[in-house]
């Protein structure tokens, strides 16, 4: 019975050693598959490139409440790989659940270190719409040499909090700028006032104005000085005019009767030959009768130096006409003459 | 001497009174509505124009209103009534308004033609000379070279512009008025100093119109090449089609005064203030 185990045993060692010389052999087809990458049975979907003992896939994220529009930083981690170098990145664009969900951008990162623990894949996402709820549950397929099927894990979904977008911010207000007087109105009936031209009517009676007014004028001086008449004409004499000026001098004058006196004497000197030393009111008289002047006129005259003559040294209240008057008319009454 | 008071507050009496005739009162009872809503015309543009000031602060939503304004104080500049008198509503005071309207609404080139068409109606208010000259300092003229020479307005200086027919007209009644009585003077006292003051009188009526015949006759130049104003940058060719050489190298800025001297086939043939002719596109002329 001992030879009998004895040679039982020496059976299985001996083929044994067939058995791992056939494997050992440089034609041994199961070492160069077990040595070559991929593997026969390496799948095909969700499949990383991630080898290891309980591979674990998870998400995070910077934030899980955004505004939509907003984006997000997710980050997937692989932990539990024995060749972290190798793992690829999962390519988000392609999965549908998030293309159709959220505008992926990859976020570049330098390889891991050949003995790292885990391995971390980020991603810009950007909610499409306000109904996003969360980052979609990714499929992760790792081959585990220990076992002939390949296990798959799950990065759980995480759940987001998109609000709807904040109004646009309507551009800030700008002051209308320009002068004050532009900003005011112009109100009231004057608005809608226009004027016009004078109308022709208007120059007809311009034209009128001026003749009539003259005219006008002429006559209500002739009513007020019913004599004026005479003294315009007989102010063409110069001696009427230097005398009537000399007149009304006279009236301002600090003795008026005797200006007046010989502004009359100038006068009918001028128009005379009264002889110098004829100065009182009888000397006048001879001098004018010698003279062949108008009887009347020359007592007329003779009277208004009489006249003179009381007014300086008598007392004043005759009540006739005012000296000055009488000698205008007595001018005018000579220029008549 | 009591006399010559009499007749002088009676001739400034009728002065007075044939100056009032010289105005026509507006046409009080003409119905002024606006069509859109049936509130008088004025009261809706003034209406729009004290909004628009209200909200100054924001010139997007204010532009709109002085917009609205503009509108109808272009409605009420275009409105005449037949008559034996000719009336409207031209005035000094409507022709500011509408042209502060539509530059507040940000059409500078509008508001330099309201005034021109203020000052064609009145040439001699100084509010809106003054007007003009501020509008026209916001125009962006080329600084420097042949086309800003080209391109500045340079005013024709006519008794017109500094004095209305309503002045003219009372200075000559007056002119007339003191020849006549300078005259009339002369007859009572026969001193010649009074003919030649009325002669002195007489010759100043002379010279006045003289001067308005001058005014009538620059007007009535001016009238014969209408006004336009550009509406936006033009170039100015020197013929009636884009592929006509420019006639300067930069273009007109918007706000320039032309006067039209032709027109042909969507272009017009402009002549610039300095004398400068050429051709632009009529849909950028106001």
């Amino acid at each position: 019975m001992r030879d009998e185990g004895r040679a039982r045993w020496r059976s299985h060692a001996a083929r044994a050693v067939v058995v791992l010389l056939f494997i050992l052999h440089p034609s041994s087809f199961i070492l160069s598959a077990a040595a070559a990458a991929p593997p026969f049975f390496e799948p095909t979907q969700d499949f990383y490139k991630a080898r290891g003992v309980g591979v674990k896939a998870a998400w995070s994220a910077d934030r899980t409440a955004l505004p939509a529009g907003g984006e997000l930083t997710a980050t997937l981690t692989v932990t539990g790989a024995t060749n972290p170098r190798e793992v690829v990145r999962p390519d988000l664009r392609k999965l549908d659940d998030f293309r159709q969900a959220f505008e992926v951008a990859d976020v570049p990162a330098p390889p891991p270190a050949a003995d790292a623990k885990a391995v971390t894949f980020a991603y810009k996402l950007r909610p499409r719409t306000a109904d996003v709820a969360a980052i979609p549950a990714l499929k992760f397929v790792y081959v585990n040499p220990a076992v002939s099927k390949p296990p798959t894990t799950w990065a759980k979904a995480l759940p987001l909090s998109v609000t709807p977008a904040a109004p646009p911010t309507p551009p800030a207000a700008m002051p209308l700028e320009g002068p004050e007087e532009l900003f005011q109105l112009a109100t009231g009936p004057d608005v809608l006032r226009t004027p016009l031209p004078p109308a022709p009517a208007a120059w007809l009676w311009l034209a009128l104005l001026g003749p009539v007014a003259g005219l006008a004028w002429y006559v209500f001086r002739l009513r007020l000085y019913p004599d004026a008449a005479a003294l315009a004409h007989q102010r063409r004499s110069r001696a009427a005019r230097v005398a009537l000026r000399a007149i009304a001098k006279a009236e301002h004058a600090p003795d008026p009767a005797a200006a007046l006196a010989d502004a009359v004497r100038v006068y009918l000197g001028s128009r005379f030959p009264l002889p110098p030393h004829a100065v009182t009111p009888g000397e006048v008289g001879e001098a004018l009768t010698a003279a062949h002047a108008p009887v009347s006129l020359t007592a007329d005259a003779v009277r208004f130096l009489e006249r003179c003559d009381a007014a300086r040294f008598a007392p004043a209240g005759d009540g006739g006409p005012s000296p000055a008057d009488t000698a205008r008319s007595l001018i005018a009454a000579w220029e008549a003459a | 001497m009591r006399a010559s008071y009499v007749i002088a507050a009676l001739t400034v009496a009728a002065l007075w009174f044939l100056a009032t005739q010289t105005w026509v009162p507006p046409p009080v009872g003409l119905s002024v509505f606006d069509p859109a809503n049936g509130r008088p015309t004025l009261d809706a543009a003034e209406r729009h124009f004290v909004r628009g000031v209200e909200l100054r602060g924001d010139a997007a939503k204010a532009r709109p209103e002085f917009a609205q304004a503009a509108t109808r104080y272009d409605d009420l500049w275009r409105r005449t009534f037949p008559g034996r008198i000719r009336r409207d509503f031209r005035s000094p005071d409507l022709a500011l308004n509408r042209a502060r309207a539509h530059r507040l609404a940000g059409d500078l080139p509008r508001s330099i033609l309201s005034l021109h068409d203020g000052l064609a109606a009145t040439p001699a208010s100084r509010e809106l000379q003054a007007a003009l000259s501020e509008a026209r300092a916001a125009v962006a003229y080329p600084a420097g070279g042949a086309l800003e020479a080209e391109c500045r307005p340079t005013g024709v200086l006519t008794v017109g512009s500094r004095m209305s027919p309503r002045e003219g007209g009372l200075l000559a009644g007056g002119l007339w008025l003191a020849a006549c009585l300078a005259v009339t003077r002369f007859v009572m006292t026969r001193r010649g100093r009074w003919l030649a003051a009325s002669a002195a009188c007489l010759a100043g009526l002379a010279a006045l119109g003289g001067l308005w015949w001058h005014d009538a006759r620059v007007r009535a130049a001016v009238a014969a090449r209408p006004l336009a104003v550009v509406a936006a940058d033009a170039v100015l060719r020197t013929g009636n089609a884009e592929s006509y050489p420019a006639r300067f190298a930069s273009p007109l800025p918007a706000g320039v005064e032309v006067r039209v001297l032709g027109d042909r086939g969507g272009w017009l043939h402009v002549e610039l203030a300095g004398g400068a002719a050429g051709w632009l596109p009529a849909a950028v002329v106001r």
